[in-house]
């Protein structure tokens, strides 16, 4: 294991089982949810590796019918519930809303 | 990061709940461990709707395989810049909104480690997933099939002291057995709610 702030490119890292597991379970949970609401949060504290996972779910339910789509939050947010209610698609359509900005500069 | 203050959460979040719930579609908020924090203080109303907090975190493999084994669907491959909390020690928040520090486990069962800094360069996979989840499908049958043994079981016994007419008459031995029933009863439940957040 590196030493905090050491620096470097460490290759050869990839998601705990445990990640692995929940991200299933996520998948399950929008299929369920389907044209419902429901509210989940999933923490992840890279942004580059967010984006993997949205793609590996939407993998999984693309081929179901279920899109998922973006909302970038940003600080200048302010009125969360109307861009969401903008958003075009009914109920086969779920909506992940995720920081733009990296979280750990 | 952006600053989420709690004032933002209280407003966006708790306040205006109902709206999101309009919405008729599911909604994944998708967030770093420090903003999830403040949402969880912030907006208590809105962080008690959750159905489940998802985590993903990574970990290293042995020197040189990040390629996939096992029949893996390999989603990608990522270069991660900053930090990144990675083996024994943790510090986030749980499943009620509460601060966890220290080496344990998180609500997904991960262990967690040290902040790391630099570049990760890894590869998302998706580990056998059926495996996974016919594993939590195992489970949770098992689980239910105690259940209802055990309630079986507290029937027989309560039919039992029913046929007593004065209470003093019952047996000790029934009614510590009614007892012990009662509590493994709860602890099935409980466990069966929690595995509902990866069942749901």
């Amino acid at each position: 294991m590196a030493k905090p702030g050491s620096g470097g490119v460490r290759t050869g890292w990839s998601l705990t089982p445990g990640s692995q597991e929940d991200l299933q379970a996520l998948a399950r949970m929008l299929r369920r949810a389907r044209g419902v609401f429901a509210l989940a949060f999933a923490r992840c504290d890279a942004v580059e590796l967010r984006g993997l996972l949205v793609k590996a779910l939407e993998g999984m339910l693309l081929p179901e019918g279920l899109t998922i789509h973006a909302v970038e939050l940003t600080a200048r947010t302010r009125d969360l519930p109307g861009v969401l209610a903008a958003q075009e698609g009914g109920g086969d359509r779920c909506l992940y809303m995720g920081w733009r900005e990296p979280c750990r500069p | 990061m952006p600053s989420i203050a709690p004032e933002w959460a209280q407003a966006q979040l708790n306040e205006g709940r109902g709206l999101y719930q309009d919405l008729g579609r599911p909604l994944v908020f998708w967030l770093p461990e420090d903003a999830l924090r403040r949402v969880a203080r912030g907006a208590p109303d809105f962080w008690a709707w959750r159905s489940g907090v998802y985590e993903f975190a990574l970990q290293p493999v042995a020197s040189g395989r990040i390629d996939s084994g096992g029949g893996a669907m390999i989603l990608g491959d990522f270069v991660v810049e900053g930090d990144y909390v990675g083996g024994d020690k943790h510090t986030g928040v749980d499943q009620h909104g509460q601060e966890i520090q220290g080496p344990q486990t998180n609500v997904a069962g991960d262990v967690h480690g040290p902040v790391l800094s630099g570049k990760f360069q890894g590869r998302v996979e998706v580990g056998n997933g059926e495996q996974a989840a016919a594993r939590h499908e195992r489970e949770v049958a098992s689980l239910r099939r105690q259940l209802t043994e055990a309630r079986e079981n507290l029937d027989l016994i309560r039919d039992r002291k029913a046929q007593y007419v004065m209470e003093v008459d019952i047996p000790l031995q029934l009614t510590k057995r009614e007892r012990r029933l009662e509590q493994q009863i709860a602890n099935l439940e409980a466990r069966l709610a929690a595995s509902r957040k990866c069942d749901w």
